[in-house]
């Protein structure tokens, strides 16, 4: 990592624009206008992401605050990223959460779930991190409870009791580097003081740590909150809560095993679990999410896979473990679009129950819709032209490089097993004829989506054209905006 | 005329290129073009006679057909003694053909059809016996068999017709496929299929390639030329119209087997054992179809076991390693069966029906048709000074010189042979008329060419001469041949007229007297079903099984199953989903274990 | 040369301007054929171009970046299936005159798939190659699923997780390839000869991808539901042109990459093309229903064409691309005869189809054409590949090929079965319907002259590969 210190606004600007948008939505909502509200916290966080963004476009990755941050390319890629997706999860819920009295406070959590995900994503010492994964648990388990049903109630309880024994875990692989690393906790030190630190602890350590990740990221058999999670709240904050904290927590796990805290001997260790988790994942993740019903639920299950493939990188190496940030971040946009989807579509026919089989005809009902939700499900699959691709293929490459062969085999085979439902949701949506019943609602006038279908525009283009700009310009710019290395 | 026989191309191009031209004028222009479709045949026809009464000089036309890499498949034609000859008679047969057509077919839908497919024919053949190599020797047979799928199947709406074309064109193509194979060894040994240079080589190949080869070739041979056990497909091909039985079936094409073993010589002069395998394959083909052709009731039906016979007369001579002798029967029996066939045509015309128990007494009625016929009728009967005689006596010769078993069989043949052609046209021409109606003499336009064709058939005999000089080889007859083929022409004649003299009330007879047997020769020993019981049949099972079993419910079913197996894990996945929490931590707690004790297993 | 990516582009181009002005369905049509046409020209003028060049002629997309993806490349290989792909484009905008449902969408998406499938043919980058393959699968899942038959929907996902299967895993081999060559994506780039174990892996995970796509047997039983359930468009299409990339693939990625392995495997190839080629005919004769019928004899063909390419010589190169060059225009006419019959009779059920010929004169001329065109009937387009193949394959391994005659023989009698079924015979059809109009006599001409054309002079294909294939044969697998 580069030793050249960053002006610290660069790190910092995004996030005090994300906050001061937080609070000042949530001062108007106390005022009264929750619609204003919601629109004040979404243009923060879109500027916010612009920022980072031109952050991640400009300067190369540095440290920034001391030693305690890092900042510049990916890390602050991620961060906008972060901020972009919460934007388009406040707008997409726009117009149902201007009708509820906690909808600004849902908005307000998402631009803080965004806040602690950029901090998640490039903390550089092991307290820093473990705040910053509570914080954002936190505010998940609130986003959850915000849809305001039972089920997201219990949903989010049982999240919370699992997230506790989490908790619990990284408390105590907290103290086991703590104890063996000469009491440091910051990476700088750490890497020199835990190099003379007995084996034994160390992987004990490596091994609790990399089972906190492996919840947060709803790795199997860590996973259960998972599917609960993403049908039980709303779509607009399931398209938060499934993307942002993920990539963070991807890019955390990288500058953590990857950043020399752990030593050389442990890589190998750490490739081979990272191998049997993805495959684990990739298994239970895609077999899963075959059988079930629930758009959401279905992907909940397919995010369980896709973590797997995250993980294959992790496997492959340093390079490997940059490309699966890279891949986490392609997966983000992905599925945030289709949670959008989703959240359109439940704007513009209330009646639909969230199935897929609800989903028919929807391609010619509502076109635009439609459209991003193809996009969305193919780009899941990792079919090229569609940014999911150019994450998988990085991560498979590097991989490959390493030796994974059989891995990526297994990778590949359940990106095959995956169209088995992502496509179905495509062939409901386009080629089965749309119900009686809902052909007329969808023919109400104003029931289009409203602002829902905003964002669906808007992750349309991010999924198309970052799956085909590669093409025309290269994987260059991507790279320069994503990549950790 | 120099430059036609510069130009052997032309022998091709010009009938094939008026082909398209009918073909692209549509039903309107049939009319005035069917005249103009003479003009093909008359070229191919004047291409050979320009070579052969020029300076004979070397005229070819090769190019790279199939190239790449530096390996080359040429393809070429050019004229020599052989092709001159050939290009002459099936331009003038199929000359006289086309013009019988033009009257015999004047009140047929599709004349376009079949004028362009005619001309495309007489271009094909022409190519095929000017062909320098084997891949254009190919597609030229290749393009033959369409051809005569296309005017056997003439009628299509008729179901046997249909049937026809296609049992055709299958029973060929078992041979082509042959024929194929002998290509791709010729050309694995040899690198090359210039058909002279495969010659050259052929010497020194070693026995078993040699061998292998002509067999190849040979199976091609047996399917176009209608040789036991692929001769089946040829009486069914009478369904085409009649003329098109004359040209294709009798005169040109079949004879086209004939014609590849006379051209690749060189190599079935070192490939003994084949030879004697044509020569046995020649005899029983001979002498079965002259039986079955005794007992023929369709006069069509009598020419084609006839054309059998005579190409099983052919083969015989080649088996027997005259092949000059085998041509020059070829040149006669196109002549005579031609004319046999467009004389049959003509009575067909004129009576409404082809069976020859329903005729009798035609002289009278069709003096031209009637005398025509008998020229060709004699000749197939093998009487002197007809060309029949010299070329049978040709064939008799080489066989009785070289392979006596089978000479012998083609002498018994001969009977048959005089017998059956003497049954056929008493109970056509001669007798009490058995008909309805009152059936008169066709058009000039028919008969112009049955004259012509009849000349060639009492004539012919004097090119033995011309031949021999031509080809190499003996011209001249041995007294002793001369006599044997004399003595079995006058046995057979004389049975055919004690017997049938008096109409067709002896077959009735015989049929009642010989019972099972009889019936078992007139069906041709039921070949046909034999084929449709062991071949046909399981052929259509087995595919149907494959199909529906094999494939669809088989492998496809095995196929789509997997998503389904998926599905049922899947939903044993989803079943640890219970809700409830306590076991999601026990999850959690198992993993959190097994990564714990993994990572201390292999770390340490 | 900017012209080698016109191909591309202007289908692109033509989508565009489908998609933004074709509001009403007779525009839609009209600015599509106006698209097909163009780029019929552009892939002629490329032709041209090629002729006077060396060989290759190149096209890389001058972006920011440095390891640019887009980068074409146009040479002996390429540009017979990039014509054909032209071609095809043409007719199967023809073919979906008749579409009346959303029909901008599904020209559209015609135009995607030909810019697509002309990107596999032209891309000279491992990872755009890898990208256009699959995009191909994009709009072909939707044309099958939209507009297809009665199954479309089980016949449009079958499709895709079949060959998405097979092709996943030859990413896998395209990123070993990557890796092991030092990180470069460009195909043409020379690099040092993989392992020998490296290159097994690369070949058959290669392989997987490419042998279901043509596909051999064993993995073929996507392509009759497809086939049969996709729109005639669809289907011309998808036999024409999409069965090509395996056999392209083959030839320009896995023979250059893993010449020892492909030598080992050749043997294998040859038992799959034999198999292929009699299993393939006696299903065909198997069938009841006409388009499974044309579905299955693509089998067969592509079993020539495998046979063909397991050779290893330049000859056999040289038969697999006037196999597939051929079964391009020989299937995609027979799928647009068939199609334009169902249109008229609303069945594919030969029991129901009978005494055509005589109904509807043209479309029966036309088919009996194209039967026994696709019977390897010579003077036309099949025979010279056909004939080519059984040579080399037999000079290569001798006696056993000739287990393949069966299927040569099995091929007339399918075809001629089904003319025999549906055409001939004097009963009259159970509805009259109206002949070939003059959009399907232009169709039908498109695909029918270039049958007669090649089959009378193979060369035309030949002498465009002639380098191409030497060079490959030079390479390939030391037989």
């Amino acid at each position: 990592m580069n030793v050249i210190t960053a002006p610290a606004w660069l790190f910092w600007l995004p996030a005090a624009i994300a906050l001061a948008a937080a609070c000042a939505g949530l001062a108007a909502d106390a005022a009264g206008r929750r619609a204003g509200a919601l629109a004040i916290i979404f243009f923060g966080l879109a500027g916010a992401a612009g920022v980072a963004a031109y952050t991640a476009w400009m300067h190369p990755v540095q440290l920034a605050l001391g030693d305690a941050f890092v900042v510049g390319r990916g890390f602050a890629g991620v961060a906008a990223l972060g901020y972009l997706i919460a934007a388009l999860g406040v707008l997409a819920g726009g117009s149902r959460l201007s009708r509820r009295s906690n909808g600004p406070g849902i908005g307000a959590l998402m631009a803080f779930l965004a806040i602690a995900s950029q901090a998640l994503a490039s903390a550089l010492d092991l307290l820093s991190v473990l705040i910053a994964l509570e914080i954002v648990a936190v505010g998940s388990y609130a986003v959850i409870a915000g849809a305001r049903t039972d089920r997201s109630d219990e949903a989010a309880v049982r999240y919370f009791v699992q997230g506790a024994v989490a908790t619990s875990l990284a408390v105590l692989g907290l103290a086991l580097v703590h104890a063996f690393g000469g009491g440091a906790v910051d990476y700088g030190t750490l890497a020199v003081t835990m190099a003379q630190a007995p084996a034994r602890p160390a992987l004990l350590a490596m091994a609790l740590l990399l089972a906190v990740f492996a919840f947060k990221l709803g790795a199997f058999p860590f996973h259960a909150w998972v599917p609960d999670a993403y049908e039980t709240s709303e779509a607009s904050g399931a398209a938060v809560l499934s993307s942002v904290p993920k990539v963070a927590a991807l890019a955390a796990m990288f500058v953590l095993f990857r950043g020399a805290v752990f030593e050389a001997d442990a890589f190998a260790v750490l490739a081979n679990l990272a191998a049997a988790l993805a495959t684990a994942s990739i298994v239970v993740g895609n077999l899963g999410a075959l059988r079930q019903s629930s758009f959401a639920r279905m992907l909940g299950y397919s995010g369980i896979a896709q973590v797997g493939y995250a993980l294959i990188g992790l496997s492959a190496g340093d390079a490997g473990a940059g490309r699966a940030v890279l891949f986490g971040a392609t997966y983000a946009v992905s599925v945030a679009a289709a949670f959008i989807c989703a959240e359109a579509l439940a704007v513009a026919e209330p009646r639909w129950n969230g199935t897929v089989a609800g989903m028919k005809g929807l391609g010619r009902r509502h076109p635009l819709i439609g459209v991003a939700l193809a996009a969305s499900m193919l780009s899941l699959t990792g079919i090229p032209l569609l940014i999911g691709f150019w994450g998988k293929l990085l991560v498979f490459l590097s991989a490959v490089g390493e030796g994974w062969t059989w891995l990526v085999i297994v990778g590949v085979i359940g990106s095959v097993v995956s169209f088995g439902y992502y496509g179905r949701v495509l062939k409901v949506a386009y080629f089965e004829e749309p119900d009686e019943a809902l052909a007329v609602l969808g023919d109400e006038p104003g029931a289009r989506g409203g602002s829902a279908a905003w964002a669906a525009a808007i992750a349309i283009l991010l999924v198309i054209g970052g799956g085909v700009a590669p093409v025309a310009f290269g994987i260059e710019p991507m790279l320069r905006l994503l990549a950790v290395m | 005329m120099a430059y036609l026989a510069a130009h052997p191309l032309l022998a091709v191009v010009v009938p094939a290129a008026l082909g398209l031209v009918v073909m692209a004028g549509g039903r309107r222009a049939v009319r005035a073009l069917k005249w103009i479709a003479v003009a093909g045949p008359l070229a191919t026809a004047l291409v050979g006679i320009a070579w052969l009464g020029g300076d004979r000089a070397a005229a070819a036309v090769q190019a790279d057909w199939l190239a790449q890499g530096g390996a080359v498949m040429t393809a070429g034609v050019a004229l020599d003694a052989l092709s001159a000859v050939m290009l002459v008679v099936v331009g003038l047969v199929s000359a006289c053909v086309v013009v019988f057509s033009i009257g015999y077919m004047a009140e047929e839908d599709g004349q376009a059809r079949y004028f362009s497919v005619i001309s495309l024919f007489v271009g094909a053949m022409a190519l095929l016996v000017t062909a320098t190599s084997l891949v254009t020797l190919f597609v030229a047979w290749e393009v033959m068999g369409a051809c005569s799928y296309l005017l056997i199947g003439f009628w299509y709406r008729k179901p046997s017709a249909a049937d026809a074309a296609m049992k055709a064109f299958l029973v060929t193509r078992i041979g082509d496929v042959g024929l194929l194979f002998g290509l791709a060894l010729l050309w694995r040994e040899t690198g090359t299929l210039v058909i002279a240079d495969v010659l050259a080589a052929a010497p020194a190949l070693g026995a078993g390639v040699v061998t292998a080869a002509a067999a190849l070739l040979f199976a091609g041979a047996v399917g176009k030329s209608a040789q036991f056990p692929l001769h089946v497909w040829l009486p069914d091909a009478m369904e085409g119209p009649t003329p098109v039985s004359a040209l294709i079936h009798a005169a040109t094409m079949v004879a086209a087997g004939v014609f590849l073993i006379a051209r690749m010589w060189g190599l079935f002069e070192v490939a003994e054992t084949v030879r004697v395998a044509i020569a046995a394959i020649g005899a029983v083909t001979a002498l079965f179809s002259a039986m079955v052709a005794i007992t023929q009731t369709d006069i069509k039906k009598v020419l084609a076991y006839s054309t059998i016979s005579q190409l099983g007369f052919m083969f015989v001579a080649l088996g027997a390693g005259v092949w000059q002798a085998a041509l020059f029967h070829l040149v006669t029996h196109a002549a005579f069966k031609a004319l046999l066939f467009l004389g049959s045509g003509s009575v067909i015309h004129a009576t409404h029906t082809q069976d020859v128990r329903e005729m009798g007494g035609l002289a009278r009625r069709m003096p031209v048709t009637a005398a025509t016929w008998c020229a060709g009728a004699l000749a197939l009967a093998g009487v002197p000074p007809l060309a029949g005689f010299f070329s049978k006596d040709a064939v008799l010769h080489a066989a009785l010189g070289h392979m006596p078993l089978a000479g012998w069989a083609l002498a018994l043949a001969s009977v048959l042979t005089a017998l059956y052609a003497t049954r056929v046209t008493l109970l056509v021409f001669f007798g009490e008329p058995r008909h309805d109606g009152a059936p008169h003499e066709s058009p000039l336009v028919m008969t112009l060419p049955l004259v012509a064709l009849g000349i060639g058939a009492a004539g012919l005999g004097a090119a033995a001469g011309p031949l021999a000089v031509l080809w190499g080889g003996e011209a001249g007859l041995d007294a002793t041949v001369a006599a044997i083929s004399v003595v079995a022409s006058a046995l057979g004649i004389g049975a055919g007229v004690a017997l049938y003299r008096r109409g067709p009330a002896l077959d009735t007879r015989l049929a009642e007297k010989l019972g099972g047997t009889y019936a078992f020769i007139a069906e041709a020993y039921r070949i046909d079903a034999l084929y449709d019981r062991a071949v046909a049949r399981p052929v259509r099972a087995l595919a149907r099984w494959l199909a529906d079993r094999l494939d669809r419910r088989g492998l496809d079913r095995a196929v789509e199953g997997l998503p389904s197996l998926a599905e049922r894990a899947g939903r044993l996945v989803a079943s640890l989903q219970t809700g409830e929490t306590d076991l999601y931590v026990a999850l959690m707690a198992i993993g959190l274990v097994a990564l714990i004790g993994v990572a201390l297993w292999m770390g340490v | 040369m900017f012209v080698v990516a016109l191909p591309v582009l202007v289908p692109l181009a033509g989508l565009a301007l489908v998609v933004l002005l074709g509001r009403d369905d007779a525009r839609a049509r009209v600015l599509s054929v106006i698209a097909t046409l163009a780029t019929i020209a552009a892939s002629v003028v490329l032709l041209l171009e090629w002729r006077g060049s060396d060989g290759i002629l190149a096209w890389v997309a001058e972006g920011p970046s440095a390891v640019p993806v887009a980068r074409l490349a146009a040479d002996g290989l390429a540009l017979p299936l990039v014509l054909l792909t032209a071609l095809l484009g043409f007719v199967a905008v023809l073919a979906s005159w008749t579409v009346t449902s959303r029909v901008r969408t599904h020209y559209a998406l015609l135009l995607a798939l030909q810019a697509a499938v002309t990107t596999v043919f032209l891309a000279d980058d491992l990872v755009l190659f890898y990208v256009a393959w699959e995009a191909v699968l994009i709009p072909m899942f939707f044309l099958i699923g939209g507009w297809g038959h009665e199954r479309r929907r089980h016949a449009a996902m079958k499709f895709f997780l079949y060959t998405f299967a097979g092709s996943a895993l030859m990413l896998v081999g395209l990123l070993l390839i990557i890796f092991w060559g030092g990180g470069t994506t460009d195909l043409g780039a020379e690099v040092e000869a993989l392992p020998t174990h490296v290159q097994t892996a690369v070949f058959w995970l290669l392989a997987a991808g490419m042998l279901v796509k043509l596909p051999v047997i064993g993995v073929h039983t996507w392509l009759p539901d497809a086939h049969t359930e996709a729109p005639t468009a669809g289907s011309v299409m998808l036999a024409g042109v999409l069965l090509k990339m395996g056999g392209y693939g083959l030839m320009r990625v896995a023979v250059p990459y893993a010449p020892q392995a492909f030598a080992d495997a050749a043997w294998v190839l040859a038992v799959l093309g034999v198999g292929g080629i009699v299993y393939g005919a006696f299903l065909a004769f198997g069938q009841t229903d006409i388009k499974r019928l044309v579905a299955y004899s693509s089998v067969a063909h592509m079993g020539f064409v495998v046979l063909a390419i397991a050779t290893g010589t330049a000859l056999g190169y040289g038969a697999a691309m006037l196999g597939m060059v051929s079964h391009g225009l020989v299937a995609g006419l027979l799928f647009f005869l068939v199609g334009a019959l169902y249109e008229r009779t609303r069945t594919r059920e030969m029991a129901r189809l009978r005494g055509l010929v005589a109904a509807v004169p043209r479309w029966g001329g036309v088919f009996v054409f194209a039967t026994l065109a696709s019977l390897g009937l010579p003077g036309l387009s099949g025979f010279p590949g056909e004939f080519l193949t059984l040579a080399e394959a037999f000079s290569r391994w001798g006696g056993w090929i000739a287990v393949a005659g069966v299927g040569v023989v099995m091929a007339a009698v399918y075809g001629l079965a089904a003319v025999r079924r549906i055409g001939h015979g004097a009963d009259a059809p159970e509805a009259a319907c109206r002949d070939l109009t003059g959009r399907e006599w232009l169709a039908a001409a498109v695909l029918g002259l270039p049958i007669v054309a090649l089959g009378v002079a193979p060369g035309l294909v030949l002498s465009a590969t002639e380098r191409a294939f030497s060079a490959l044969a030079a390479i390939g697998g030391g037989f």
